[in-house]
């Protein structure tokens, strides 16, 4: 049977499971021997349907969360942790409620999936994701930056740290009081003094 | 549950409190006892005042600035706010030194930026001759990098740097630690000089002194445009003191106002006002200028007519 194969036959067998190997007309047209096929698959292994790697995160209060390996290794803080070998089960997050870290599991989803800002169309809908995303009441937002903190997301810190700063911007004293529920523990004296100093700034 | 208290001081400090501007961040610091701790730390800012003025990033400067009362936080509100518009001078005693740190932007870009430091030792000097801070040698020129697409239509480009340029001059006092912006922002006049095919920004503060007397701190920029690749050159850049007439001030009455200026309070920077108060000055300039013109004719026909009466009554007596 093998008899009948001919090199127009071997060249479309290699080319169906092999996808990246480039066939041109100066190519030899015998198959490649085995030690080179499996030489080849070696190099490349995650490149022919084999499943990525899922790693098990555990909250703080024992919900655990399975994740692809390439959106747990956004966090800085999982990656080395799997370097060093510590993810054989699963990765303990004693800092970060079940609440918080399927936020943060939910947005470095959408960050992987989506390609490093190539096309205009994908950068416009991930913009507006993160606008959507840090749509939140205040202590969730709170809690996702000391998460994003602690897990070294260096874009989600940015993304929610740039959201605090924003509800900062352009208010007087008393309405970044008001927002954030700070108690104002100055005496008369101390206000008096501060106000005078900084009148330039919001009078 | 507060800010404050949720997040870790650090996370606040270096991740959201480095994301603010000045007028923010002063306010923030207005809030309570931890937040006006957390907003004083002079690394943020010596980092906003770097990025508003690229010149304090100077050597010479940073020490002068952190020299202040409050380091960079009290030469932050002292350079971003303007100057007050009525002057009461009080005999102060005269400075040594004064340090210019110019900007020079065009559309947001940074074309020119210069630290100077002018001696203002009161001999005799420089109390007498006309004050006056150049910063850039007689036939020195810089090049600024921006294209203006052919000689076409003057106004047009004339206009385009009337709403594009952006100056920033201040003078910094080291020995009393203030310092004071002298620039209008953007200019409030931009002229072609036609004897020197030059374009002339003027970018003044209009100071009332006394009742009716008003100084203006002049800083003129001339610029011209590069025949070949018509690109933008900076030729000139200097700081006067000029009176109601125009004329400028000795070195003496300048420091007199600089000083004055400088001591004085300070208002929040408003648009399109210095325009108004500096077309307000120079209408007064004409109308005394004016004033002076009618009588010193007046003077003059006087002098004529008595000399011509004199005259006539010397020959009337030799005739007789």
């Amino acid at each position: 049977m093998l008899k009948n194969l001919n090199s127009k036959h071997i060249q479309r067998f290699s080319y169906k499971y092999l996808p990246q190997f480039p066939i041109s007309p100066n190519s030899p047209k015998l198959g490649f021997s085995r030690s080179q096929i499996a030489n080849y698959r070696s190099n490349f292994p995650t490149t022919i349907m084999s499943s990525s790697k899922t790693i098990v995160l555990r909250s703080s209060d024992g919900e655990t969360f399975e994740v692809d390996e390439a959106v747990a290794v956004e966090s800085q803080t999982i990656k080395h942790m799997i370097e060093d070998g510590c993810a054989d089960t699963s990765i303990p997050l004693p800092n970060v409620t079940s609440k918080i870290l399927s936020k943060v599991i939910e947005y470095c989803k959408k960050h992987v999936e989506t390609p490093n800002a190539d096309e205009k169309v994908a950068e416009e809908d991930l913009k507006s994701f993160d606008a959507d995303f840090v749509k939140v009441d205040q202590s969730t937002l709170f809690d996702l930056i000391l998460a994003a903190n602690y897990l070294n997301i260096k874009s989600l810190l940015d993304l929610t740290c740039q959201t605090v700063a924003d509800m900062i911007k352009g208010k007087t004293p008393e309405e970044i009081r008001k927002t954030f529920n700070i108690k104002n523990d100055f005496t008369p004296e101390e206000e008096e003094e501060v106000r005078r100093e900084n009148a330039w700034a919001f009078e | 549950m507060t800010i404050a208290d949720n997040i870790h001081d650090d996370i606040f400090q270096t991740h959201i409190l480095t994301k603010l501007d000045g007028q923010t961040l002063a306010a923030a610091g207005c809030t309570s006892s931890k937040l006006q701790s957390l907003c004083s730390d002079q690394h943020l800012w010596s980092d906003i005042c770097h990025a508003t003025w690229p010149s304090t990033a100077d050597p010479l400067l940073t020490t002068t600035i952190s020299a202040f009362s409050s380091g960079h936080r009290s030469f932050f509100s002292d350079a971003f706010t303007s100057p007050t518009r009525r002057l009461t001078t009080t005999t102060r005693r005269p400075t040594n030194e004064i340090i210019s740190a110019v900007d020079l932007r065009y559309a947001g870009e940074l074309i020119f930026s210069k630290v100077e430091s002018t001696k203002t030792v009161p001999t005799d000097w420089f109390q007498t001759s006309p004050f006056r801070v150049d910063l850039l040698e007689p036939k020195e020129v810089v090049l600024s990098g921006v294209k203006f697409s052919g000689t076409g239509d003057d106004h047009v480009m004339l206009s385009e740097l009337e709403n594009n340029m952006i100056l920033s001059w201040i003078v910094i006092d080291p020995t009393r630690n203030r310092a004071v912006n002298l620039s209008s922002g953007k200019p409030v006049l931009v002229q072609r000089n036609w004897l020197t095919n030059g374009i002339e920004l003027t970018f003044a503060v209009v100071v009332s002194v006394k009742d009716d007397d008003c100084v203006t701190c002049n800083v003129q920029v001339t610029c011209g445009v590069n025949e070949g690749r018509g690109e933008l050159t900076v030729r000139g850049v200097s700081l006067t003191v000029l009176d109601v007439y125009g004329k400028c001030l000795s070195g003496k009455n300048s420091m007199v106002i600089l000083q004055g200026i400088m001591a004085g309070e300070r208002r929040r920077r408003g648009g399109g006002e210095e325009r108004e108060r500096y077309r307000e000055y120079m209408q007064m300039r004409r109308e005394r200028n004016e004033k002076m013109e009618r009588r010193e004719r007046w003077l003059d026909m006087a002098c004529v007519a008595s000399g011509v009466a004199f005259f006539m009554a010397f020959w009337s007596f030799v005739m007789c």
